[in-house]
């Protein structure tokens, strides 16, 4: 097989683009990439159902999507969805028409399998983002420890599946039930490491918008992905999207385990940042995502043809969707609009397009700036949290025209 | 600077290309086998220093060694926040001796001063 790169830009770092590894064939000499931080070197692997994708580990597998995918149109394709397991121990032969998934501490106990799902209940579709909570965390300042993710954990799809309200409806909720809980099949090689379990309170449990899905645009979803079926919560951390999902507790108390007492938690300050010498803060689970855009066709440190060249990007929220996206070529002094297109549903990526006059030989910030029509505007700072969580301040790109 | 964004170009059709590697499960398959990486799969290890390895003992049961080569380079206070956490909390059967010797071995060959 012929040489070949692969383009994996799009950083949006300080420090420069991310330097570009070569791959004489992508089995036996995998391609890397150095994420412009501490500690940035990345073999780009193909794993289970997926095409190459930058590793963070094999083991669990956690893959970051190169960034230029998110240039190629809204939808983000199956084989490049960015990967994020917690324990080891992922099945790796699934019979998906022996797979149920328990519905208990309700008024009837339900034991679900896809065709119960697909057959017995109003099949729904919704586009929505599913970002990781710790999406961009190699980029904080000062670095934290976690998952040393550029900007690519995080992915946008088609989901087909039943409400997840439905299926409460049908198993009758309790009074006094307060949070929903999940649970997938993964499980850790010793048995003294907490289950993987994630709840939700009831409202946002009980919201339309909250889907069991058994397929992932218009295909079923990848094993690594959480085949056969996850939970598919619009705008909220991916934490809470259980992969391969096997049960759903009702609790009538406020779950605390591990994954949501101590895991997963943001400060209960009014931005939910903090600095990085306070201290003693309070404490909430991570919910919904922030507002966020990026550019898709220029990297940092990367250079741009003079004349009239289009910039494009995406942009997302949580779920009021996106008012306008912004585009400054000053660094973020003046702002200019930009056109968006076709909108695919409030909780979609949103494409965002102009064109700049650019004379050659000029060094340029590139910035750009979502709104969200809930009226919320990216900072110009970035928020830090302990756990490297909620990064969302507006992105710049240094580049040169020639 | 037309040339490196050609470059681009060419390499965006490359990666199109890229995306018919990994198959896809049949919509009627019932069982759907992938093979994922185990212990040591594509997993460098270590570096090889004084109580590697109790790393390779204790850590790499649940881990890949990429999830500490991947870190920043973390103080000794880090790193001992950190072994607590896999003890403490993920239950990583590290005796109070060896989880010493973990945290000086990971500040020596993977922190910072």
């Amino acid at each position: 097989m012929a040489s070949r790169s692969i383009f994996l830009g799009g950083v949006a770092g300080a420090l420069g683009a991310a330097a570009i590894g070569r791959a004489a064939n992508a089995a036996a000499e995998p391609a890397s990439i150095v994420a412009p931080f501490e500690n940035g070197y990345r073999p780009v692997v193909a794993l289970a159902q997926k095409r190459p994708l930058i590793m963070l580990s094999p083991r669990p597998p956690l893959l970051e999507t190169p960034f230029s995918v998110f240039d190629r149109g809204i939808l983000t394709p199956n084989d490049a969805f960015f990967v994020r397991w917690h324990l080891s121990m992922i099945p790796e032969k699934i019979d998906a028409s022996a797979h149920r998934i328990a519905v208990t501490g309700t008024e009837r106990t339900l034991s679900l399998s896809l065709a119960n799902l697909k057959n017995d209940y109003e099949q729904v579709t919704i586009v929505a983002v599913n970002q990781c909570s710790g999406n961009s965390r190699g980029f904080f300042g000062p670095r934290v420890a976690g998952g040393q993710w550029q900007n690519g954990a995080m992915g946008n799809a088609r989901w087909k599946g039943v409400r997840l309200r439905d299926v409460l409806a049908k198993a009758g909720l309790k009074a006094g039930t307060k949070q929903i809980q999940f649970q997938g099949l993964e499980r850790a090689p010793i048995t003294s490491t907490p289950l993987f379990r994630k709840s939700l309170d009831l409202d946002v449990a009980q919201n339309e918008n909250v889907i069991i899905a058994y397929e992932m645009n218009g295909a079923p979803l990848p094993v690594l992905n959480g085949f056969p079926v996850r939970l598919v919560v619009p705008g909220y951390f991916s934490t809470y999207w259980t992969k391969m999902l096997a049960h759903i507790r009702a609790l009538d108390t406020v779950d605390d385990n591990f994954w949501m007492k101590t895991a997963y938690r943001i400060p209960d300050t009014p931005n939910n940042g903090v600095l990085p010498t306070d201290k003693g803060f309070p404490t909430i689970p991570i919910g919904p995502m922030r507002v966020r855009s990026f550019a898709t066709n220029i990297i940092d440190g990367g250079t741009l043809a003079a004349g009239n060249p289009e910039i494009r990007g995406i942009a997302f929220d949580n779920g009021s969707g996106i008012a306008k996206v912004e585009l400054s070529a000053d660094g973020g002094t003046t702002w200019l609009p930009t056109t968006l297109d076709a909108d695919a549903g409030p909780f979609s990526f949103r494409r965002w397009s102009t064109r700049l006059d650019l004379v050659p030989s000029r060094s340029l910030v590139i910035a750009c700036r979502a709104t969200s029509n809930a009226g919320v505007v990216q900072p110009v700072e970035p928020v830090w949290t302990p756990g490297g969580y909620l990064k969302n301040n507006i992105e710049t790109y240094k580049v040169t025209v020639a | 600077m037309k040339k490196r964004i050609a470059t681009a170009v060419a390499v965006f059709v490359l990666t199109t290309a890229a995306s018919t590697i990994g198959a896809t499960p049949s919509a009627t398959s019932k069982v759907t086998t992938v093979s994922l990486p185990g212990p040591g799969d594509y997993d460098p290890g270590y570096k090889n220093a004084p109580n590697v390895a109790l790393l390779t003992t204790n850590c790499q049961l649940c881990h890949s060694s990429n999830y500490v080569r991947t870190q920043p380079l973390l103080s000794h206070d880090a790193w001992a926040a950190e072994i607590s956490k896999m003890k403490k909390v993920y239950g990583a059967p590290i005796t109070d001796a060896d989880e010493a010797k973990i945290v000086d071995y990971l500040t020596a060959n993977y922190g910072k001063p």
